[in-house]
């Protein structure tokens, strides 16, 4: 008995133990270099250290720019730059720059997003936020690619008259973006720009951790089916909130309620006689999918009145698509009662409209107007463009 | 008893030092609301914005009778001293990079950066004491995709309502639409003023500022003349620019029609510009040319912020016409055509001294007053005779170009003109 559970026991504990057994990853180590070691292992890491280590240019005697090798105070090594710069029309270049490693290609692409430029700076006198001066790699196909200092890369987050380290992260200059070969660097240039005179030290790539938090781009929003109801949740502009003396205005005495346009090219709001829709809260809406076969309709009532109708795009050209409401887009449904519709495709240059775009509905009142428009909508429109009626017909119970 | 009631009257004078000190102070600058409209106040005085965008001729732009000075970032702010020892106002940026320079809205660590810069900035120049209000961002809305702009737009205004409680806030946009209106209404609500660049727009910007929503200030924060982006083309592309003369006429009028009669929404305006740039040609813009000399377009200005004309008049070219045909149409011309150059000015009584100046046509592509080089002249001899009329040969190579006339008084005051031409081998 004592030899049967001992048995059990022993199962037990085996069939336990391999449950929780774990892979050993034996032949799968993860034997790639980590940063520290991409970078400590990088021949051509130092840009800068002294006079006599490094090769510079742009340091010569020039009017409006001074580079001085000073002995004292240096961070490291035996000595620092000193660049004292004045801009002016006469010279609207100043640079000093850094083919290190004796002009050689460097590849920088492993690096990219593990490393950075760092360097100690620090300000003759006075404290700033900012130093006009910009730093630009620069490739053996004369391309190049420019980053200014980020002051959140800068010890302290401020430039006074003591050293600070501070960073350019390689991935700041966007190679990819701006066409620049990070595989092939022939050079570090630093620019000056305006006014300004700087200590510099130590400029060598070094490990960094990027900082690099992107929020994705606002994804765009596409209409994918109609019908749109242009009513008044919608935001709306040129329409004026005291009724009685309004060119525009919303009337809530009916459910849903309508617009009363009433317009006097003589009058006292002569001048509000435009008014529109924003389609998708003021950002842009693809109505690419169902813009070819939609109209858009609405119901008139009153007086009989041309109205301009066009349609805005957020960009591309035309930026704007338009045309002058007619007899021939409306049915007369009863006396003084026209129903109407406006086929997209009977819009000049809707074909090159840019339909990802799209913003805004305007209407603007062309003469004296006196009319009410009701159920304002975009919709799917199956007609001919130029047989309304005929479709609208269609359309009737 | 004798300590307590000593105790009682320090305290009581220490409120009232606390009071008079500190609680019951008045913000150096703010805006005020009555029946009648919006008003900014300065110490406690009215201060209708009589302004320009400036760099140098402080003295003269002082005398005729300008209070203030818009600066588009703290990079040139030295001339906040400049501007407060002439008693002037300053308006001052704060310069957030637009979207069509390269900066993107998505990366947080760039944003960040940004702000962290600005933020000292801020605090840097909040006790100034010519500055009269903070211009966050100049036209980042211009050709923009990315709407995050607005929130830094936002964080600096709050930022400087937590930090500055003597100065107001505004933004400056390119030109308004409803959407831009919309935008800063909703996502930057601490926000207290609206910039706004208008140059043709300027026609219907009090009824824009209305119709498209904005209820708060607003302030003109560039304006003159129609800019370059507006402006008819030749058929070969070449701007057409309107004579001197006609330009501070435009100005005049936009001034007394359009921003000095909004007084209910608007507080003022800073003129462009009090300087010279170029932009698409070298006169387009500047009240002043090249060399410095003022133009009838800074008279103009006077009479706007005065009420009165400068003692001597400048001269004011008011037509230009090459070979018989006005600056608004076509020129076209064979190669070393004599050229024929009819000038209508209005010299004011005085002498007038004549310079011309052959240019290739401008072919930058830059916006939003983004710097542009000048460029260099063609030598060419010019004779200019009683009318005046001004005769040259035209290049021998194909192309197109631009010729400049300058007519200045003994005081140095000039006007100019210019008018673009093709050299062509295909004219018959």
């Amino acid at each position: 008995m004592m030899k049967t559970w001992l048995t059990l026991g022993m199962v037990c504990v085996w069939l336990t133990g391999c449950g929780s057994m774990q892979v050993t990853p034996l032949y799968d180590l993860d034997l790639s270099p980590t940063p520290e070691e991409r970078v400590s292992t990088y021949a051509y890491r130092d840009i800068y250290l002294d006079e006599v280590n490094s090769i510079m240019f742009g340091h010569k005697a020039h009017p409006c720019k001074q580079v001085d090798v000073v002995r004292k105070g240096s961070m490291e090594g035996a000595d620092h730059l000193r660049v004292e710069w004045s801009q002016s029309d006469s010279c609207r270049y100043l640079g000093v720059g850094f083919p290190w490693a004796n002009h050689v290609g460097k590849n920088l692409k492993a690096l990219e997003k593990t490393a950075a430029i760092q360097f100690h700076i620090k300000l003759e006198q006075g404290t700033a936020s900012k130093i006009p001066m910009f730093f630009a790699l620069i490739d053996y196909a004369g391309r190049q690619a420019t980053s200014k200092i980020n002051l959140l890369d800068v010890e302290g987050q401020t430039f006074d008259d003591q050293w600070r380290k501070a960073h350019i992260p390689l991935s700041a200059f966007r190679a990819a973006s701006r066409g620049l070969n990070l595989e092939n660097i022939k050079e570090l240039r630093i620019e000056f720009q305006r006014k300004g005179c700087v200590h510099l030290d130590g400029l060598r790539i070094v490990p960094f951790d990027h900082q690099e938090e992107k929020l994705s781009s606002r994804s765009r929003d596409v209409c994918e089916s109609l019908p749109m109801d242009l009513d008044q949740s919608k935001l709306w502009w040129g329409i004026q909130e005291e009724a009685l003396s309004s060119a525009v205005s919303w009337s809530d005495s009916h459910w849903p309620p309508f617009l009363v346009l009433n317009h006097d090219p003589d009058g006292k709001n002569k001048e509000w006689n435009a008014f529109g829709v924003a389609l998708n809260g003021w950002e842009v809406l693809d109505m690419t999918a169902v813009h070819s076969h939609s109209a858009l309709t609405f119901r008139l009532e009153g007086q009989w009145a041309p109205l301009g109708i066009s349609i805005w795009s957020g960009k591309g050209k035309p930026r704007q698509i338009q045309t002058r409401l007619t007899g021939q887009h409306c049915l007369q449904m009863d006396e003084g009662v026209w129903s109407c519709a406006v086929p997209i495709k009977s819009m000049t240059r809707h074909e090159e409209f840019n339909w990802a775009s799209t913003r805004e509905v305007r209407v603007t009142m062309l003469r004296d107007t006196d009319i009410r428009l009701h159920d304002f909508a975009w919709e799917d429109y199956r007609g001919h463009p130029e047989k309304v009626e005929r479709w609208l017909q269609s359309r009737q119970p | 008893m004798m300590q307590k009631k000593t105790t009682c009257l320090i305290w009581a004078w220490l409120c009232c030092t606390a009071l008079s000190a500190g609680w019951a102070q008045v913000p150096e600058v703010t805006l005020s609301r009555d029946s009648s409209g919006w008003t900014l106040l300065r110490h406690g005085e009215t201060h209708p914005v009589l302004g320009a965008g400036a760099k140098a001729n402080f003295e003269l732009l002082q005398s005729s009778g300008s209070n203030s000075i818009r600066l588009w970032s703290t990079n040139k702010a030295a001339l906040l001293d400049s501007a407060h020892a002439r008693g002037m106002s300053v308006m001052l940026g704060l310069y957030l990079r637009p979207e069509r320079t390269g900066m993107d809205y998505n990366d947080v660590h760039a944003v960040q950066g940004q702000l962290a810069e600005l933020k000292q900035e801020v605090l840097k120049y909040k006790d100034h004491p010519a500055l009269l209000l903070w211009g966050i961002g100049n036209e980042v809305d211009l050709k923009y995709t990315n709407t995050r702009v607005w929130d830094s737009v936002e964080a600096l205004a709050q930022f400087i309502h937590e930090v500055d409680v003597n100065h107001p806030t505004s933004t400056v946009l390119a030109g308004i639409d409803p959407a831009k209106v919309h935008m800063v209404r909703t996502k930057c609500p601490s926000v207290d003023v609206l910039g706004v660049n208008a140059y043709g727009s300027i026609e219907k910007l009090p009824l824009n500022i209305r119709r498209f929503g904005w209820n708060k200030p607003y302030l003109v924060t560039e304006w003159g003349v129609n800019g370059p982006f507006e402006a008819p083309r030749t058929a070969w592309g070449a701007k057409k620019e309107p004579p001197g003369g006609v330009k501070a006429a435009t100005r005049l009028r936009r001034f007394e029609d359009i921003i000095a009669s909004d007084s209910a929404m608007c507080l003022g305006s800073y003129c462009f510009l009090w300087g010279q740039k170029q932009e698409s040609t070298a006169t387009w813009h500047g009240l002043f040319l090249s060399d410095g000399q003022p133009t009838e377009g800074v008279d103009a200005m006077q009479r706007a912020w005065t009420g009165g004309w400068p003692e001597t008049r400048s001269p004011a070219i008011l037509d230009l016409q090459l070979n018989g045909e006005g600056w608004r149409k076509d020129h076209v011309v064979r190669s070393a055509e004599d050229m024929q150059l009819k000038v209508n000015v209005e010299d004011h009584g005085a002498e007038v001294v004549w310079t011309c100046a052959l240019f290739p046509e401008s072919t930058s592509t830059k916006t939003g007053g983004d710097r542009q080089e000048s460029l260099a002249e063609i030598p060419t001899s010019f004779e200019v005779s009683q009318g005046p009329v001004v005769e040259f040969t035209a290049p021998a190579q194909s192309g197109a170009y631009r010729v400049f006339v300058r007519a200045c008084n003994a005081t140095d005051q000039c006007s100019s003109a210019n008018l673009p031409f093709l050299v062509s081998s295909q004219k018959n």
